[in-house]
C-alpha cells in the first residue's frame, strides 16, 4: 500500500513542518521499542525513556492514525515518524497477531464511522437557536453602541472590549464570529486607513446578524450556510440529491481552529464530476486519532453533500478504496474563468468566504515586496501577503508553469498543493521561508 | 468622490454627532441600493450600507491583467537530478541530527555529478545565506535552475551565474551593503583570486578607510607575488590600519620587495654573536621602516609594549633563510639560542608567525619538535600538507602514546589531532584509534567524561574512512566494557559513522570513502 505515495508525499501527512522535522527525526529503528505490522494494520511501541512506551497504530486500509502521546496535532510526530518507517524499512517490521490495543482503537473508530451515517434532520435545536439568538443579539447591541459612540473612540477602548464580545461569541458557539472580532484586535490605528479597515470588517458582521433576524423565513440551505458562516458546530443534513460516485483526488488539508476543537478539512476534486468536495473531522484534545488521507492518493467513493446553496461539505457515503491517482489532464479554470465562477456563487451564498480552486498554467511573480499568481492570459490572483512558499514555486517553474490547488478568499489565494511530476505535493512539505 | 468616504465619516465620529449621509438614488444601482437599505436603528443602517458596499466591491471586481515581462527561462539542465536514494539525507543534513554533514554531503552529490530537485533550492540557498563555507559546494548543485532562481532574488546573488562575469560582480558591488561585498571577495579569492583583487583594486579608491581596512583582509586567502604590487602600493595608504594589514600580508611572500628591506632593517638590530641572539633596538625609526610597519618610538607610550611589537614586525616579516644564511647558524641551533636572549617569547612567537606565513617546513618541525608540542607551536601544523605532516607523526609516534592519565590538553597527540586539517591515512587512522582506546580503557577511574577529549573522538570520527565502521564498533565494544561513562558517547560517534557510510554509498556507490 506505501508504494502509492513518494516519500514528499508521506511528508504531507505532517499538519505542519515542525511535525515534520520531528516525525523525520522518529523514523529511526533505535526510537522504536517494537515495531510490527498484519495486514493493513501497523504499529508500534515508541520509546518515552523512563515511562511507559507511546503506543502508535496505523490502520492503512481506513488511513485511521491512533496515537497516545499527550501531542495536540494530528498526525503527531509519531504517526508521521511511523509511517515514513513503514515506507523505509518494512522488512523491519515484526509479523505478529494484533494487539487488543490496536483491535480496540479499530472497533472505535467503526463505531464513530456509523455513528457519522446516522441521518440528521434538524439543523440545529430550538433551544440551541434561541441561546445562538441570545449571544447575537448582544452583538447586535455592541455594534450598535460602537456606531452610535464612533469608530474615533477605538483607540482609546483597550484590546480588551474585542477580547469580551468575541469570548461572549465563542459561549454561545458561534466560534467564526469570535474569531473575526478578535482578528480586529489587531488592526493598527496608527495606518492612515484604519477606520475603513474596521468598518469594511464589522459590516458583514451587521449583514449577517440582518440575515439571522429572520432565521425561520430561510429555506433550509440558507440557513445552513448561515450557521456555517457565524461558526456554530451542526451537522446539516444532506442534501436531495443522490450519492455521487466518482474517483475522488485528494489535494490537500487544512487545519481550522475553533475555540478548543481543531477542524482538519480534507479537500476532494471528483474527476468525473469535475467539482470540489470538503471532508471536515474534528479532533479534540490530547491523544490524537482521526483519518488522514495522503495528498494525492485517490478515493474511490460514494460521496453526499450536504444541504448549502454552494454545496462543498460532504460525507462519504461508502467505505473510500484507495488508489494511487491516475495521471490524468484535470479540466481547470483560468484565473478569469475562476473567478466569475465565484462571484456567480456568492450571489447564491453570500457568506461564502472560501472555495477550493484548481488552476493550471500558473506562474508566480514576485513584485513590490507580494506574490502575485499569473496565469497564460496574465490576469493576476494574489497571494497572502506573507506567502511562504513562493520562492519554492518559483523554482518549480522555469520553463514549465504550474498547476495549484487551494482555497480562494475575497483578499487572496491560499495555494495548499502543486503538481511535481504528475504528483500532488502538500506546500508546507516544502519549509517555506519568507 | 469614493461612496466610502460620507459613511466612513459617519462611522467615525458617531450616529450621535453626524447624521446618516446621504446618497443620490438616481446616480448608479449601488447607489440605488444603497438609499433602500434601512435597519430597525441608523447606526444598524449605516453597517449594513457599509456591508452592501463591500459586499459590492469583494463580488463586482475581476482580476486584472498584467503585463510585466516574465524572466527569461532558464538554460537546460547538463546534470541529472538526484534520486530519491540521494535526497533522502537531505532533511537530516540540512535540519536534524547529522546538521554537520552537510559540507560532505554536498561536495558527495557534487562528486557524483547530480543537482538537486528544484523544490530544495530555495532552502539549500537561505542555507547559503547564513553559511558562507557552504557556498562552494552549492553552486554546482543547483543547477541552471539554482542559478536563475538566484538571479532574481537579491539575497541569493551568491549562487547567482550573474557573479561570474566582470558586470555581473560589479552590479552585485554597486547593489550591496559593505559586509555582502566583504563576502563576495573572500569566496572569490578562493576560485578565483585575480578577478578578486581586480575588483577590490576596481573599487579601492571610493570606499572608506574603515571599510578598506576590512576588504583588505580578503586578500590572505590564496595570496600570491601577484598581490605584491597592491600591497606595496597599500603601505602608501593614508589609513593606518590598511598599512599595517598590507605589511602583515606582504610577510606572507618572503620573494617581496618588502621582505627585502625588513631583512635589511633587522640586519642591526637583532645579531647573532657567538651563539647568542643579541637584540640592540635603533635609537630612531627611519621613515623607511614606519612605511613597512614598524612603530615608531613614543615617550608617552609603554617602551616595553613597544618593543615587543616592533620586535614582532621585524622578525616574523623576514625570510627565514636569512637567518641560517646570514648567521651561518642551523635553525636548531637558533632555537636553542632564543631561550637565552633578552626577549625569548616575543621572538619565539615572531619565528612561530614567520614559519606558519612563509610555510616552511624545517622551521615548523624544529620549533614543534623544540618545543613538545606545546599548543602554542602545534598551531603551525595548520598549514602543513598531509604527506609532509603524516612522514612527521610517524617518525616521532613514540612521543603520542596514550594512556588513560596523560592525556590533556598539551599532550603531543591532542596538539596533533586539534590541528591536523587532513583526512587520515588508515595506518595513522589505526594507530590513533589505538590510543583512543587505551585511554578509555585506562580512564575509568574518572567519574565524567572529559568533555574536550569526547569532541576531539568525535571530530577524529568525523574523517575516518568509512570502510573503518566495524573496526571502530569492535574496539569502542571492548573498550567501554572497562569504562561504561563512555558507551553513550561512543554510541554517538558509531551513528554518525553509519549514517555517513550509508549516505556516501547511497551517494557515491559501494565504493565510497570519505
Amino acid at each position: 500500500m506505501q508504494a502509492f505515495w513518494n516519500f514528499e508525499q508521506l511528508l504531507g501527512l505532517s499538519p505542519d513542518h515542525f511535525t515534520i522535522r520531528s516525525g523525520q527525526g522518529n523514523a529511526k529503528l533505535d526510537k522504536w521499542q517494537s515495531l510490527s505490522n498484519r495486514g493493513h494494520f501497523v504499529w508500534g511501541e515508541y520509546k518515552n525513556r523512563n515511562r511507559s512506551p507511546y503506543q502508535t497504530a496505523l490502520d492503512l486500509n481506513h488511513m485511521h492514525f491512533s496515537c497516545t502521546c499527550a501531542g495536540k496535532k494530528f498526525p503527531c510526530q509519531h504517526m508521521v515518524g511511523l509511517n515514513l518507517l513503514w515506507h523505509h524499512n518494512a522488512d523491519e517490521f515484526e509479523h505478529t497477531a494484533v494487539p487488543a490495543w490496536v483491535r480496540l482503537n479499530q472497533t472505535r473508530f467503526l463505531q464513530y464511522w456509523h455513528r457519522q451515517q446516522k441521518l440528521t434532520h434538524t439543523l440545529i435545536s430550538e433551544d440551541e437557536l434561541a441561546e445562538l439568538r441570545r449571544g447575537l443579539a448582544e452583538l447586535e447591541r455592541w455594534l450598535h453602541d460602537l456606531m452610535q459612540h464612533g469608530l474615533a473612540s477605538l483607540p482609546e477602548r483597550p484590546k480588551e472590549t474585542w477580547r469580551t464580545i468575541a469570548n461572549r461569541m465563542a459561549d454561545v458557539q458561534a466560534m467564526r464570529l469570535s474569531q473575526k472580532l478578535l482578528d480586529l484586535s489587531i488592526i493598527n490605528n496608527s495606518q492612515p486607513n484604519w477606520p475603513e479597515r474596521y468598518l469594511k470588517r464589522l459590516s458583514p458582521l451587521a449583514m449577517l446578524l440582518a440575515a439571522f433576524d429572520r432565521f425561520e423565513e430561510h429555506d433550509l440551505a440558507t440557513q445552513a450556510d448561515l450557521l456555517t458562516a457565524v461558526g456554530r458546530p451542526f451537522s446539516p443534513p444532506l442534501d436531495n440529491q443522490p450519492p455521487l460516485h466518482d474517483q475522488w483526488l485528494v489535494l490537500g488539508h487544512q487545519v481550522e481552529l475553533l475555540g478548543q476543537q481543531q477542524h482538519h478539512h480534507t479537500w476532494l476534486w471528483g474527476l468525473t464530476h469535475r467539482q470540489p468536495a470538503q471532508l471536515t473531522q474534528i479532533i479534540r484534545g490530547k491523544h490524537p486519532k482521526g483519518v488522514r488521507y495522503v495528498t494525492g492518493s485517490m478515493l474511490t467513493a460514494d460521496l453526499q453533500y450536504k444541504t448549502s446553496h454552494t454545496p462543498l461539505l460532504a460525507q462519504l457515503g461508502t467505505k473510500p478504496i484507495l488508489n494511487r491517482a491516475p495521471a490524468v489532464q484535470i479540466e481547470t479554470h483560468s484565473i478569469l474563468e475562476a473567478v466569475r465562477h465565484i462571484n456567480q456563487l456568492r450571489v447564491k451564498n453570500p457568506w461564502l468566504q472560501s472555495y477550493p480552486l484548481l488552476l493550471r498554467g500558473m506562474r508566480p511573480l514576485f513584485e513590490n515586496g507580494r506574490w502575485t499568481l499569473l496565469d497564460q492570459k496574465q490576469y493576476a490572483l494574489p497571494l497572502p501577503e506573507k506567502f511562504s512558499y513562493g520562492w519554492h514555486l518559483q523554482a518549480l517553474t522555469g520553463n514549465d508553469a504550474l498547476t495549484l490547488f487551494g482555497l480562494w478568499s475575497p483578499r487572496h489565494f491560499s495555494p495548499l498543493s502543486v503538481e511535481v511530476n504528475e504528483k500532488w505535493i502538500d506546500l508546507h512539505t516544502f519549509r517555506g521561508i519568507k | 468622490m469614493s461612496l466610502w468616504h460620507p459613511i466612513t465619516k459617519t462611522a467615525l465620529l458617531g450616529t450621535r454627532r453626524e447624521p446618516l449621509p446621504k446618497i443620490d438614488r438616481i446616480t448608479s444601482p449601488l447607489h440605488h441600493l444603497l438609499s433602500h437599505t434601512k435597519a430597525a436603528t441608523p447606526e444598524l443602517t449605516l453597517l449594513l450600507q457599509a456591508g452592501v458596499l463591500a459586499m459590492h466591491e469583494e463580488n463586482g471586481r475581476l482580476p486584472q491583467q498584467h503585463h510585466a515581462p516574465h524572466p527569461t527561462p532558464p538554460q537546460p539542465e547538463e546534470r541529472p537530478v538526484a534520486p530519491p536514494r540521494i535526497t533522502k539525507y537531505l532533511a537530516d543534513v540540512m535540519y536534524g541530527q547529522h546538521i554537520g554533514l552537510l559540507p560532505i554531503y554536498l561536495e558527495a552529490v557534487n562528486e557524483a555529478g547530480y543537482r538537486l530537485p528544484n523544490h530544495y533550492l530555495p532552502n539549500l540557498l537561505d542555507k547559503g545565506v547564513k553559511a558562507v563555507k557552504i557556498r562552494p559546494y552549492l553552486q554546482p548543485i543547483l543547477g541552471k535552475q539554482g542559478g536563475w532562481l538566484a538571479s532574481q532574488n537579491p539575497i541569493w546573488d551568491f549562487a547567482s551565474p550573474d557573479i561570474n562575469s566582470w558586470g555581473g560582480l560589479t552590479r552585485y558591488w554597486e547593489n550591496n551593503e559593505p559586509v555582502k561585498r566583504q563576502q563576495l571577495l573572500n569566496a572569490l579569492r578562493q576560485t578565483n583570486p585575480e578577478l578578486a583583487r581586480q575588483l577590490l583594486h576596481h573599487y579601492w579608491r571610493s570606499v572608506p578607510d574603515l571599510t578598506r581596512s576590512q576588504l583588505i583582509k580578503s586578500l590572505n586567502t590564496n595570496i600570491s607575488m601577484a598581490d605584491e604590487p597592491f600591497l606595496e602600493a597599500a603601505l602608501d595608504d593614508r589609513s593606518y590600519q590598511v598599512r599595517q594589514k598590507a605589511a602583515d600580508y606582504l610577510a606572507y611572500l618572503p620573494d617581496s620587495r618588502f621582505a627585502l628591506r625588513m631583512a635589511n632593517h633587522v640586519r642591526f638590530v637583532v645579531q647573532w654573536r657567538q651563539g647568542m641572539i643579541k637584540i640592540l633596538f635603533p635609537r630612531e625609526i627611519s621613515p623607511q621602516m614606519r612605511r613597512d610597519g614598524i612603530p615608531q618610538s613614543d615617550p608617552r607610550k609603554d617602551i616595553s609594549r613597544l618593543r615587543t611589537r616592533q620586535l614582532t614586525q621585524m622578525v616574523s616579516s623576514v625570510p627565514l633563510d636569512y637567518w641560517t644564511l646570514e648567521w651561518k647558524a642551523s635553525i636548531p641551533e637558533i632555537l636553542q639560542a632564543i631561550p637565552h636572549s633578552r626577549w625569548p617569547r616575543t621572538l619565539l612567537n615572531a619565528f612561530a608567525t614567520a614559519a606558519r606565513k612563509q610555510r616552511n617546513q624545517a622551521w615548523i618541525e624544529a620549533m614543534v619538535v623544540n618545543r613538545s608540542f606545546d599548543t602554542q607551536v602545534a598551531r603551525l601544523l595548520r598549514v602543513m600538507e598531509k604527506e609532509w605532516l603524516d612522514r612527521f607523526i610517524l617518525e616521532n609516534q613514540p612521543l603520542f602514546v596514550a594512556n588513560g592519565t596523560n592525556l590533556k590538553v598539551g599532550h603531543p597527540m591532542m596538539s596533533v589531532l586539534q590541528n591536523y586539517q587532513h583526512s587520515w591515512s588508515e595506518e595513522l587512522t589505526l594507530f590513533w584509534l589505538e590510543q583512543f582506546a587505551n585511554y578509555i580503557q585506562g580512564s575509568s577511574e574518572r567519574k565524567s567524561v572529559d568533555m574536550q577529549i569526547k569532541m576531539l573522538l568525535i571530530r577524529f570520527c568525523n574523517k575516518l574512512p568509512a570502510a573503518l565502521l566495524p573496526f571502530v564498533e569492535e574496539l569502542f565494544e571492548t573498550a567501554v566494557q572497562q569504562n561504561p561513562i563512555w558507551r553513550t558517547p561512543t554510541q554517538q560517534i558509531i551513528k554518525t559513522m553509519r549514517f555517513r557510510k550509508a549516505m556516501l554509498e547511497d551517494i557515491l556507490g559501494n565504493t565510497a570513502e570519505s
